[in-house]
């Protein structure tokens, strides 16, 4: 995945998946590599200093099986929520990770009082950049136990589903993203189109950096 | 920066794990455990590509296979087009008392690897090969590692040295690749349409289908089920379509009879004309990335408005995200198509699911005229099933098998 910076502008925008050992997160892989991007897992543990290394454009954070409000996972993800603080460059935060997102910067996460496993329907409330495309609503396949109570400053809601309020959120300050529900399965409609969004996220903003 | 759609490339990846294959074999023999099934038959194919006569197939023979199974697919892959070179082993005694009184899908699984891979170990001193090659995909390392399942062919992914162990290194060829991924490299190798586009079958076979613990009788009445299955809902669209057997036998449980009034509420129906039952098996779920090996619920509506509901999959679809979502122990919910005698110790679950890559599924929308027909022939062929349901459980949160 190594490449001279000089030559970003003529090769696939690089956006690694940090494993957060879900079962889901490989197919992250998948879905970005069939869109066109350069893509891989990388563990829990990368630094920035890796991530630069490799020449990241963006990063895709993955689902997982820990509850964020808990010492152990908390200090399990203890790394990535040390570079969600940190990255500038476009983020995508999924499931586990979109409930640590709001951890991270400020707002709350608990267990949800309606979870959702399997077939639901999104409301899109703000089609932005994200979620262009996929309004007014769309089916979605969602599994979780807990979920964003309350949202960090500076963050706006973009879409919410019957028994979870939050299940996209931006920051108004730079481009991070949470999902709650899984983009990256099969049955989830648009999710292809939120992926494709995301490249073209990824590739202005590389474009902007020069 | 354009972004151009670099979609699966059979053709390269057939040609580099070709290579791939020799070189690690170099002039080696290899010994590789195939089911009849598009995952093993691809790998086989693609070994035997690469080594020629340094191949030897070997077809276990578990006795949790579908009737007829092992004589079918050695006539399949021995025909002239593949002419993959094929041995059977009978290991029905062993793999029988391996599974024993064992209950629990776990456990039963875990019998199951260990007998699967000492009758592997055997035969590959035997032949005098080091190498085991398996065609483990993308879903069954994952699940495995993530704590969901423990799959019959995965090993070194969770620490266990095959070497040391049982004394091969293990080759797996198509390790990151997706069900669809597998078929377009079949398709690609020309491997019969039979099999390139055969329903999965588990590695632990009907073993997983048997739920709880394992009878002769109850396993012959999973046979007979899943041949009847197969063949009456072949063109209902699904990826995969099969029956269970459960035992006929209810847990008392709080939760009854909450579920009961969510379902009346739920379908606008009265308490009276609702049924619940909560099993005493129990079913592998997957909530929120967790596993959870949950309750199952059978919901039985009177015979009056049942038809009604059966045709309404949509209304069902819902029912089961409610009572799922909304009760954390419970993994299951089952719609109650058809009853034999209340006496008889077994049940049967129809499950039919659309999927592309085996990691969600949803259930397939099957007409109510096919389901009853489906549950008749069954009634019909078996007499020790008091009741056949149809499963109306997406992924997540129920996994695709029962165990």
């Amino acid at each position: 995945m190594k490449h001279n910076d000089s030559l970003v502008a003529v090769l696939k925008p690089v956006v690694p998946v940090v494993n957060v050992k879900g079962q889901y997160n490989h197919l992250i892989v998948r879905m970005l590599t069939e869109l066109g991007a350069e893509s891989s897992l990388v563990p829990l543990s990368i630094s920035m200093d890796e991530l630069e290394e490799i020449g990241f454009n963006g990063v895709v954070a993955g689902g997982g099986p820990q509850s964020v409000y808990e010492k152990n996972s908390r200090r399990e993800l203890g790394n990535l929520e040390r570079l969600l603080k940190e990255i500038s460059k476009p983020v995508l935060c999924i499931c586990v990770s979109h409930q640590l997102l709001a951890e991270a910067l400020g707002g709350r996460t608990g267990p949800a009082k309606k979870p959702e496993y399997g077939r639901i329907t999104v409301h899109v409330d703000e089609e932005d950049e994200i979620l262009r495309g996929t309004g007014p609503s769309f089916t979605a396949w969602a599994s979780h136990n807990d979920e964003v109570i309350r949202m960090p400053d500076r963050f706006e809601r973009l879409a919410r589903s019957q028994r979870c309020k939050v299940e996209a959120m931006r920051s108004r300050n730079k481009p991070i993203y949470g999902i709650q529900f899984h983009p990256e399965v099969w049955h989830t409609t648009k999710g292809r189109t939120i992926f494709r969004n995301l490249i073209e996220i990824v590739e202005r903003n590389a474009a902007s950096r020069g | 920066m354009t972004v151009q759609r670099s979609e699966f490339d059979a053709e390269a990846f057939v040609k580099s794990q070709i290579d791939e294959i020799a070189q690690r074999l170099h002039g080696e023999r290899a010994i590789i455990a195939i089911s009849g099934g598009v995952d093993s038959t691809t790998c086989a194919a693609l070994a035997h590509k690469a080594v020629g006569k340094n191949l030897l197939c070997i077809f276990i023979d578990t006795g949790f296979m579908r009737l007829d199974e092992p004589r079918k697919v050695k006539a399949l892959l021995s025909k002239r087009h593949l002419a993959l070179p094929i041995r059977i082993v009978g290991a029905q005694k062993r793999f029988m008392e391996a599974i024993g009184q064992n209950e629990d899908a776990e456990e039963k699984r875990k019998a199951f690897r260990e007998t699967f891979y000492k009758t592997l170990s055997e035969t590959a001193k035997k032949e005098d090969s080091r190498f085991l090659i398996q065609g483990t995909i993308a879903p069954d390392w994952i699940e495995t590692k993530g704590g969901i399942k423990t799959q019959h062919n995965v090993l070194e992914q969770i620490g266990i040295n095959a070497q040391e162990r049982y004394g091969f290194t293990i080759i797996e060829p198509i390790a990151n690749l997706y069900k669809d991924q597998v078929r377009a490299v079949a398709r690609y190798m020309d491997i019969p349409r039979e099999i390139s586009e055969r329903q999965p079958f588990p590695g632990p076979g009907l073993l997983v289908r048997c739920i709880g613990r394992v009878e002769p009788s109850k396993l012959k009445t999973l046979k007979q089920s899943t041949q009847i299955v197969e063949k009456l809902l072949a063109t209902t669209g699904g990826q995969q379509f099969f029956a269970a057997v459960l035992d006929n036998a209810t847990a008392d449980h709080p939760a009854k009879e909450p579920l009961q009034k969510q379902v009346s509420e739920f379908l606008k129906i009265q308490s009276t004309e609702v049924k619940v039952n909560i099993l005493q098996n129990k079913a592998t779920g997957v909530k929120g990335d967790v596993r959870v090996y949950g309750r199952i619920a059978s919901v039985s509506i009177s015979k009056e408005k049942r038809e009604v509901y059966g045709w309404l999959i949509e209304k069902l679809r819902e029912l089961q995200f409610r009572l799922t979502s909304g009760n954390p122990e419970f993994t299951r919910i089952l719609y109650t198509i058809k009853e034999g005698k209340e006496s008889d110790p077994y049940d049967v679950a129809i499950r039919a699911i659309e999927t592309r890559d085996f990691m969600t599924a949803d259930i397939v929308a099957i007409p109510w005229a096919i389901l009853t027909a489906t549950a008749k022939e069954i009634l019909k062929k078996c007499s020790n099933i008091a009741h056949v349901y149809y499963d109306l459980t997406s992924k997540p949160p129920a996994t695709i098998e029962f165990e």
